[in-house]
């Protein structure tokens, strides 16, 4: 920046022009302009490694404000640059960063105690940086003992002068989204005042940029804590769940296990008034005790403690049993049922009891919403490895922007009283249905023609063919060690 | 003296590169005329007929000559952090 000043300042340049032809001045002149622009474009270059540091994967603000304060330093030729931000919890500006040119470095190793300032506190200290940051305003110091450790004596400051030979310190507050974060320092080898206004203002830019690097390194620091935060929450939360489901389970296993046996007669002789209550509890309680479980169940699969034992599998013939199961059921709601063989189906690898689970959750959900005159039906196909598997009822129905909602926690739809009647669910079903297939490395979907048009619903699993036919044991979680996990 | 060609070189190649960072190829075109200096700018290869400070003197005058005072400063500027490492009779006048 000096050389600058010289060159248009200097009385011999001034003299050398006048009495130069009209050709050697204007190739002078050219070059004075080409001199401006070549120190245009070493802070275009400058400010452009500072973006792509803002860029760069560095996340740690104090890394990132070093990283900044030499590049600057070394790059625009300043004789030191320092870099505070404001800790709102201390009420102090901190030193995050100062340059380490080799001079500051010869200076560091004379001195046991550090030469600048560390820390400023706001409101006490009537420091020159105090001053900038308060009035959030520009302001320039020549003595360089307002920017030193206030511990050093005079003949230390006086040393430290001498070596750095800086003449004027130029002190900036650094404001992003009119927000204070701290204050930036350029030190110079010459006066402030004989730079000229371009080259203010090109340092004002890099004040401006390093503002936005460090905010962006202070947004990402909240980022990252909010963040753990949210996941601790998130443990805690599954904790408390799991916590609660298992409290709640004991004592609800006690309550039915009572209200079986005097239903039962274990108590003696009920009248028909007192059995029907007690009916009533029962199943309530059941009904409870299986939502407790499928509560666990979510709990499990969110806190990735789900485990499942693949083997080969004839899903023709599990469904089959499962349909052979419940047929006394569908006899009873008057709704047909039936199986589409599949000649010479391929097996599939799976984890038999975790499949069990879907078919019954995904044919139960087609009782509940087939009329009386129904049917169901299950149907098999083969796509692309996997064998899928459609249950297809005659049933109620979807509107298309309902069938999204069907695989969310609680994503029961419907609002008719028909839905609301039946609808016995629990609302979790189908999500730990697709969960299980996810795991299994299959999709689940739905479809529906719309209202009292029916559903489909179909899940997919990869054949076992070229995969290993070993069985996968990890770990497994007994799902039923309270035998109370009925099948409806 | 011949220890010193090496610094010689470096400051013949910084002039030459603060020359083109300002004025583009005619900072190479001009050193290429100046008397005792051989430049493989390609490979940055610098070498010295004569005397060194005499050499790196030429180079900073034939700046000099097109483009006056200006040029000779951002010489200066270009080879401040060298000078320091040649005693102050080997300095080239005009760099002092």
């Amino acid at each position: 920046m000096n050389i600058f000043a010289r060159i248009l300042k200097s009385p011999q340049i001034t003299g050398s022009v006048s009495s130069s032809s009209d050709l050697s001045h204007v190739t002078q002149e050219m070059y004075k302009k080409n001199f401006e622009l070549a120190e245009t474009n070493r802070t275009l270059s400058i400010l452009r490694k500072i973006d792509e540091l803002i860029l760069s994967t560095v996340t740690n603000v104090n890394e990132i404000a070093q990283h900044v304060a030499d590049l600057v330093a070394t790059e625009a030729e300043f004789k030191a640059v320092l870099i505070f931000i404001y800790n709102k919890n201390t009420n102090r500006l901190e030193r995050i960063a100062l340059s380490n040119t080799e001079i500051i470095n010869t200076i560091k190793l004379q001195f046991p105690k550090q030469i600048y300032r560390e820390n400023i506190v706001i409101a006490k200290d009537h420091n020159i940086i105090e001053q900038t940051f308060n009035e959030k305003k520009i302001k320039v110091t020549h003595e360089l003992k307002d920017l030193l450790n206030s511990e050093l004596t005079q003949v230390e400051i006086d040393h430290i002068t001498e070596a750095l030979q800086i003449k004027s310190s130029i002190i900036y507050p650094l404001i992003v989204r009119d927000d204070l974060i701290g204050t930036l320092i350029i030190s110079l080898g010459e006066d402030e005042e004989k730079l000229f206004d371009y080259q203010k203002e090109l340092i004002q830019r890099f004040a401006a940029v390093i503002g936005i690097a460090i905010d962006n390194a202070l947004l990402y620091r909240k980022i990252q804590d909010a963040n753990e935060k949210l996941q601790e929450l998130d443990r805690l939360k599954d904790e408390f769940v799991s916590l609660a489901s298992h409290e709640l389970r004991t004592p609800m296993t006690v309550i039915k296990s009572y209200l079986w046996m005097v239903l039962n007669g274990k108590g003696g002789v009920l009248t028909d008034k007192q059995t029907f209550y007690l009916d009533r509890a029962y199943k309530s309680t059941d009904r409870l005790i299986e939502f407790v479980n499928e509560m666990l169940n979510v709990s499990r699969i969110e806190s990735n403690r789900v485990t499942i034992r693949l083997t080969p599998l004839h899903l023709d013939t599990l469904v089959k049993e499962i349909v052979s199961e419940i047929e006394p059921r569908a006899l009873e709601l008057k709704i047909h049922l039936a199986v589409f063989p599949f000649n010479n189906l391929p097996m599939v690898t799976a984890d038999p009891d975790k499949i069990r689970e879907v078919i019954i959750n995904l044919l139960g959900n087609s009782m509940k919403f087939t009329q009386p005159g129904g049917s169901i039906s299950i149907s098999f196909s083969i796509q692309d490895g996997f064998v899928r598997t459609d249950v297809k009822d005659t049933g109620i129905g979807m509107v298309e922007e309902d069938i999204p909602k069907l695989f969310h926690k609680f994503g029961m739809v419907g609002n008719n009283y028909l839905t609301k009647t039946n609808s016995q669910g629990t609302g979790l079903g189908l999500y730990i249905s697709k969960s299980i297939i996810e795991l299994h490395g299959g999709e689940v979907r739905a479809s529906s023609e719309g209202i009292a048009k029916g559903s489909t619903f179909s899940f997919t699993l990869k054949i076992a063919g070229n995969e290993t036919t070993d069985t996968e044991k990890i770990e497994k979680e007994d799902m039923r060690e309270d035998g109370l996990h009925l099948i409806p | 003296m011949h220890t010193y060609m090496n610094i010689f070189a470096e400051m013949a190649e910084k002039i030459i590169e603060e020359q083109e960072s300002i004025i583009g190829p005619v900072a190479l075109e001009q050193a290429n005329k100046v008397q005792g200096l051989k430049i493989d700018w390609s490979k940055r290869e610098i070498t010295f007929e004569g005397n060194g400070t005499d050499v790196v003197e030429r180079l900073v005058e034939q700046y000099q000559a097109l483009f006056g005072q200006a040029s000779v400063e951002a010489c200066k500027e270009a080879v401040r952090g060298i000078l320091s490492k040649l005693p102050q009779n080997q300095i080239p006048t005009l760099l002092r």
